[in-house]
C-alpha cells in the first residue's frame, strides 16, 4: 500500500486541522458573508418590526456610484450630495425589497438582521417541532450556489436538504399558493358580481414589498388590496391549527420557518397581526441565500441528495402554484380558476400566454363564457405601478384585477435570491 | 537610467485602469447578467408547470380535503379568521420624512 501509517496520520492530522480552521472561520457569529452578501447575524427584535433596518449601506464600502438609488422603487436610499456616500435614510419608506442590495456592484449593501442562529437553535432543541415552509421561487435558484444552472428545478433536492438540516416537517408554500387562488379568486368574483362591497380593481396581496408600499405611499387604495394574506402567512396560521390538529402535535411546540426568495418577507413575518393561530404564525424567516449558507455550513452535499417530496396534508401543489414565482403567474393561476368557476366549463388549454412576458406593465382581456370580460393588468417592478395607481385615484382605471410584484420579473429575481459570483464584483 | 515606466508606476496605472473599467462596466454588465438569469429561472418555472400532472388550483386533492375537513368553503368565516388580514395606514412616517426634506 502506498500510504503508510505515518503518512496517513499526517494527512488525517492535516485534514482535522483544516476542518477546525474552517470551522473557526465560519463560526464567526457577528457578521458573515452569506452567499456574497454581508449579513449581520443579529436576530431581529420582532416588537420593533417597523423600526428595523433590514438593509443598510456599509459606509466604508460605498463608492457613491448611485446604482442603488436607480434600482430603488421609493428613493429612500440616496446621498446628500452627488457622488457622496449613500444610505437608507429610514425604515419608513423602505419596502425591504433588497433590489438595491442585489444590484450594488461593490457588495456594499448588507442585510442587517438574520434568523439563521434562531433556526439552528430551534433545530437543536429536541422538544421543538421545526416546520420548513419553502416558497415556489426558492426551488428554481437554490441549486445555483451548488453548481446547478439558473432555473434548474431543485424542488426535490430542496426538500431533502431541509430534512438533512434537521427540519421535522416540510410543508410546501405552493400548497398555500393554490389556497390563495381559491380565496383570492373567489374574492374577485364576489367583487365583480357585487356580492362584496369592495372596490374594483382588486390588487394581489402576496408581495410584502407592494403591501408596505401601498400602506406607506398610497393608503387611499388599501380597500383595493385583496384581503388575502400572502401564501406563507396562510401557511403559518394553518401549520399551528389544521396541521397541528391532524398531526396531533401541541401547537406550542411548533416552530415555523418561512423560506423565501425575499427580504421583505422578514418584515411580513414579524407583523404583529400575524398571530391568528393563537401563537406567532411565523416564528422565523430566512431567504434562499441564507438557506444555501446553512446547507454549506452543515457540509451537506446538495448535489448528491436524492429527491424527496414535501410532507402530506399541506404538501401537494399544482402548476398554478409553481408559477407564483414569476411575474404574471398569480394572474394566470387566478384566471385558470375564475374561468372554470364562473363559466362552469372546463378550460381546453390552461396556458394564458397573454399575461406572460417580461414587460413592466402588461394588460390582457379575457372573455369568460357566461360571465364578464375580465380586464387584467400585470405590473413587474414597483415603479411601474405609479401611473396605474394615479388612474385608480382619478376613478379612471379600466381594470378589474391587477397583479403587482415589487421585484422586476417577480420573485425569481427577488432580493433574497443567490447572486452569480461572476457578476458580483467585490472590492 | 530612469526607465519610463517603473514597476510601481506600472502597478499603480494598472490598478487605476481596472478600477475605472469596473466602475463603468459593472453596473451595465450586472444589469444584463441579472436579466438573463431571471429569464432562465422564468423558463424553468414554466417548464415545470407544463410537466405537472395537475395545473389548476381547484384540482389539488389536498385543497379539496382542507375545505371539506376544516375551512368549509372559500371566504368562509373560518377562512376569514385564519387566511385574511387587514392593512395599516403607514403614511405618517413617509410624511414626516418628506417634511424633513427627503425626496421620496
Ligand atoms: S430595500 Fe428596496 S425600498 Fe429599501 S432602500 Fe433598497 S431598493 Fe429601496
Ligand atoms: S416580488 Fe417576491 S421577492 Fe420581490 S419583494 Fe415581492 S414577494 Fe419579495
Amino acid at each position: 500500500m502506498d500510504v503508510d501509517r505515518k503518512k496517513f496520520l499526517q494527512i488525517a492530522g492535516g485534514a482535522a486541522a483544516g476542518i477546525i480552521a474552517a470551522q473557526t472561520l465560519t463560526s464567526c457569529k457577528k457578521d458573515d458573508r452569506v452567499e456574497y452578501i454581508y449579513t449581520s447575524m443579529e436576530s431581529p427584535d420582532i416588537t420593533k418590526y417597523d423600526k428595523t433596518f433590514f438593509i443598510q449601506v456599509d459606509q466604508n464600502k460605498c463608492k457613491g456610484c448611485h446604482t442603488c438609488t436607480i434600482n430603488c422603487p421609493t428613493g429612500i436610499i440616496d446621498s446628500k450630495e452627488p457622488g457622496g456616500l449613500h444610505r437608507v435614510y429610514s425604515p419608513d419608506g423602505c419596502v425591504n425589497c433588497g433590489q438595491c442590495l442585489v444590484n450594488c456592484p461593490y457588495g456594499a449593501i448588507e442585510e442587517k438582521v438574520s434568523f439563521i442562529n434562531d433556526v439552528f437553535d430551534a433545530i437543536k432543541d429536541p422538544d421543538t417541532i421545526v416546520v420548513a415552509l419553502p416558497a415556489p421561487a426558492v426551488r428554481y435558484a437554490i441549486g445555483e450556489p451548488f453548481g446547478m444552472k439558473p432555473g434548474e428545478f431543485a424542488g426535490g433536492k430542496m426538500n431533502a436538504a431541509l430534512k438533512a438540516l434537521g427540519f421535522d416537517i416540510v410543508w410546501d408554500v405552493e400548497f398555500a399558493a393554490d389556497l390563495t387562488i381559491m380565496e383570492e379568486g373567489s374574492e374577485l368574483i364576489a367583487r365583480l358580481t357585487g356580492k362584496m362591497e369592495r372596490p374594483l380593481p382588486q390588487f394581489t396581496s402576496c408581495c410584502p414589498g407592494w403591501i408596505k408600499y401601498v400602506e406607506s405611499f398610497h393608503p387611499e387604495i388599501i380597500p383595493n388590496l385583496s384581503s388575502c394574506k400572502s401564501p406563507v402567512a396562510m401557511m403559518g396560521a394553518l401549520s399551528k391549527t389544521y396541521g397541528a390538529q391532524n398531526k396531533k402535535i401541541d401547537p406550542k411546540k411548533i416552530y415555523t420557518v418561512s423560506i423565501m426568495p425575499c427580504i421583505a418577507k422578514k418584515y411580513e413575518g414579524m407583523r404583529p397581526e400575524m398571530n391568528d393561530s393563537g401563537f406567532r404564525d411565523l416564528d422565523a424567516t430566512i431567504n434562499t441565500r441564507e438557506l444555501a449558507y446553512m446547507i454549506k455550513k452543515k457540509n451537506i452535499n446538495f448535489y448528491a441528495l436524492k429527491d424527496e417530496t414535501a410532507d402530506p396534508l399541506l404538501g401537494q401543489s399544482t402548476g398554478a402554484a409553481t408559477i407564483f414565482g414569476v411575474t404574471g403567474g398569480v394572474m394566470e393561476a387566478a384566471l385558470r380558476f375564475a374561468y372554470e368557476a364562473v363559466s362552469g366549463r372546463k378550460l381546453d388549454s390552461v396556458d394564458f400566454a397573454a399575461v406572460r412576458g417580461m414587460g413592466g406593465v402588461r394588460e390582457a382581456s379575457v372573455k369568460i363564457p357566461g360571465g364578464p370580460e375580465v380586464k387584467v393588468c400585470i405590473v413587474s417592478g414597483l415603479k411601474n405601478a405609479e401611473p396605474i395607481i394615479r388612474d385608480i385615484k382619478k376613478g379612471k382605471s379600466p381594470y378589474h384585477f391587477i397583479e403587482v410584484m415589487t421585484c422586476p420579473g417577480g420573485c425569481v429575481n427577488g432580493g433574497g435570491q443567490p447572486l452569480d459570483p461572476e457578476d458580483v464584483f467585490i472590492i | 537610467m530612469k526607465s519610463l515606466l517603473t514597476r510601481k508606476k506600472f502597478i499603480r496605472t494598472l490598478t487605476l485602469g481596472i478600477a475605472a473599467i469596473s466602475f463603468v462596466s459593472n453596473p451595465v454588465k450586472q444589469l444584463f447578467a441579472g436579466l438573463t438569469k431571471t429569464k432562465s429561472r422564468t423558463d424553468g418555472v414554466y417548464e415545470q408547470d407544463r410537466k405537472m400532472a395537475l395545473r389548476k388550483s381547484q384540482d389539488n386533492p389536498m385543497i379539496k380535503q382542507i375545505y371539506k375537513d376544516f375551512l368549509e368553503h372559500p371566504n368562509s368565516h373560518k377562512a376569514h379568521e385564519l387566511l385574511h388580514t387587514e392593512y395599516i395606514n403607514r403614511s405618517a412616517g413617509v410624511n414626516r420624512l418628506r417634511q424633513s426634506g427627503i425626496r421620496i
